[in-house]
């Protein structure tokens, strides 16, 4: 049973700020919806979990040719208000502590 | 300017007109801008429609003028479901957190059609990041539709479908991770395709769930889907999960056909009306010696279940992307982590949050096994169910959608009761099978209701076979 705890620790990994009323409807929600999808539980499956390949074997990967490519780097940065001189600007990740 | 000429156009009609010279480009535009002007602030189908166009369809009239040969879609105004980019044009999810992101390229499946002639109208709306089957997830308001402007148009690739029924293109693009292209067409009364995964390009369309992930058209003939499909469809190196086609062996004439039943998927929670009319259709079409075969798929009964693992995992990673440092809006925070937390949690709608929570839950150590591992595997099983009827049967067909249009505001409060819309659409994603939705009939209200075709992979021509066969009947 998902509790709001959990929630809170999930949207703290997931980066996600939510509100109280929200933690609330949450719960809830993720409940419901985890409830329905225990159903997997009980799905007999031929093949053993353990050998089961972890790549999904429809998933084609025709992989290009190993060779720089242009990714248009000026259009990718003007979508960004905070670049300078080709960088994007971002917070300290240390900071000292007083 | 007589306009009749083009009510509810096809591109064979259209290109018929064109290459009479009965017609021009520009009136086509002039005409579709007209209706939106007049039907699009009740629909919000579209977010905005682009200036660009009647430049561009004075450029297709210019090359017709100085005789240059017509290409495959010359001059065929298309709209643009807003997760697909358009360089130089915003492209925004419906959301918030990119509502002013500008895209720095084309979309492969852009840059093709474009290619081909066509011309984009405007971006369509959807819910956010195509999460939601009623376009009530949106940033920028719902779409209704245009059937009974009280009931949703379905979704996530609601304001694409609705400004197809409504004759405000000629044709639009989807995208389809669960049915966000097949259920809009059946809740709005035309055609929607989702091809064989690989089938079309990704690279361009903001993704969902990558496994899962393809564009197709929604149109109002079968013609129509395979001539865009056929402008979009092949290789790019840009998606390494795309392919061309194997060569196939020579198909059966249409009336040979064995066409596969599950019933025991689709009985439960079927509306009355929706039966009817799929019996009906079933009926039809074995009178005219179609050969309908009862078949089992015993994982489909998981199948919404695993879809509801897969997807949210993957778009809770796509998604982490969207953190105010790389792409769009930003909000500040006290130190990194809050610029983090307020950006998303600002940005991001409440369906858009809820998948993000549910998808980092069951990718979670403790929880991976149990949830995703499985739900991989039961992806698998399904595939091979599909592959096992596959012998039996050159067609499989289900109703698209379990009931008809519901109102507005009628599931928005209870996300599983709105996760069921995708009951019969996910089986085709999850297998990566091509799948086509038709109009095959209306309930007592007048709603339309969809049948949903699935063939093997790569036999999207299987599709358009039985599908132009059953609109003659």
């Amino acid at each position: 049973m998902i509790e709001e705890k959990d929630i809170d620790r999930l949207a703290l990994l997931a980066r996600l700020k939510l509100d109280a009323a929200e933690k609330a409807v949450l719960t809830k929600d993720i409940g419901s919806i985890l409830g329905y999808v225990d159903q997997l539980a009980a799905a007999p499956l031929a093949t053993d979990l353990a050998t089961a390949p972890a790549i999904d074997p429809l998933t084609l990967n025709n992989l290009r040719a190993d060779e720089p490519v242009s990714v248009a780097e000026e259009g990718l940065l003007q979508t960004k208000a905070t670049d300078k001189a080709g960088y994007l600007k971002v917070k300290a990740i240390f900071a000292e502590r007083s | 300017m007589k306009t009749e000429k083009f009510a509810n156009l096809t591109i064979k009609r259209w290109l018929d007109q064109f290459v009479s010279g009965e017609a021009k480009a520009v009136e086509l535009v002039d005409y579709y801008l007209a209706r939106i002007k007049e039907a699009n602030p009740r629909l919000n189908a579209y977010l905005e429609v682009f200036d660009s166009a009647r430049a561009d369809a004075a450029e297709v009239d210019r090359r017709r003028a100085q005789g240059e040969a017509p290409r495959a879609l010359e001059g065929v105004p298309i709209a643009v479901k807003d997760n697909i980019l358009i360089k130089g044009k915003i492209a925004s999810a419906s959301s918030k957190i990119l509502a002013n992101h500008v895209a720095a390229y084309d979309a492969t499946v852009v840059r093709r059609l474009r290619g081909a002639g066509a011309i984009f109208l405007g971006r369509t709306n959807l819910d956010e990041f195509a999460m939601g089957s009623s376009t009530e997830n949106s940033a920028f308001g719902p779409t209704k539709n245009p059937i009974d402007e009280t009931r949703v148009p379905g979704g996530s690739s609601g304001g694409s479908a609705a400004a197809v029924a409504a004759d405000l293109a000629l044709v639009a693009l989807g995208s389809d991770t669960g049915g966000s292209v097949r259920q809009p067409a059946a809740f709005c009364g035309i055609v929607g395709l989702k091809p064989t995964y690989g089938q079309v390009s990704r690279s361009g369309l903001i993704a969902l769930a990558s496994s899962l992930d393809q564009i197709g058209p929604l149109t109002r003939s079968v013609d129509d889907a395979a001539r865009v499909l056929a402008v979009m469809a092949g290789r790019d190196e840009a998606d390494s999960t795309t392919a061309n086609p194997p060569a196939l062996p020579e198909d059966k004439p249409v009336e040979k056909y064995r066409v596969g039943v599950p019933r025991h998927f689709f009985s439960e929670g079927l509306e009355p009306a929706v039966k009817e009319s799929f019996d009906q259709a079933i009926e039809k079409l074995a009178a005219t010696g179609v050969k309908i075969v009862d078949i089992e798929l015993p994982t489909a009964k998981y199948a919404l279940a695993t879809y509801y693992v897969i997807m949210p995992a993957e778009a809770s990673s796509n998604l982490a992307r969207y953190d105010g440092l790389r792409y769009g809006a930003a909000q500040s925070g006290s130190e990194l982590l809050g610029d983090y937390l307020e950006t998303r949690g600002e940005g991001c709608g409440r369906e858009t949050r809820r998948r993000i929570i549910l998808g980092t839950y069951v990718l979670s150590a403790g929880y991976y096994d149990a949830y995703y591992h499985r739900a991989v595997a039961l992806k698998r099983a399904l595939a091979d169910d599909f592959k096992k009827a596959f012998t039996q049967v050159d067609l499989i067909l289900t109703p698209t959608t379990p009931t008809t249009a519901f109102k507005l505001g009628e599931r928005a409060s209870d996300p599983l009761q709105m996760y069921l819309a995708d009951l019969f659409t996910v089986p085709a994603n999850l297998t990566g099978l091509p799948a086509i939705s038709l109009p095959c009939g209306q309930d007592a209200a007048g709603l339309p209701i969809g049948l949903q075709l699935i063939a093997p992979a790569w036999q999207e021509n299987r599709l358009f076979k039985l599908a132009t066969h059953y609109d003659h009947l």
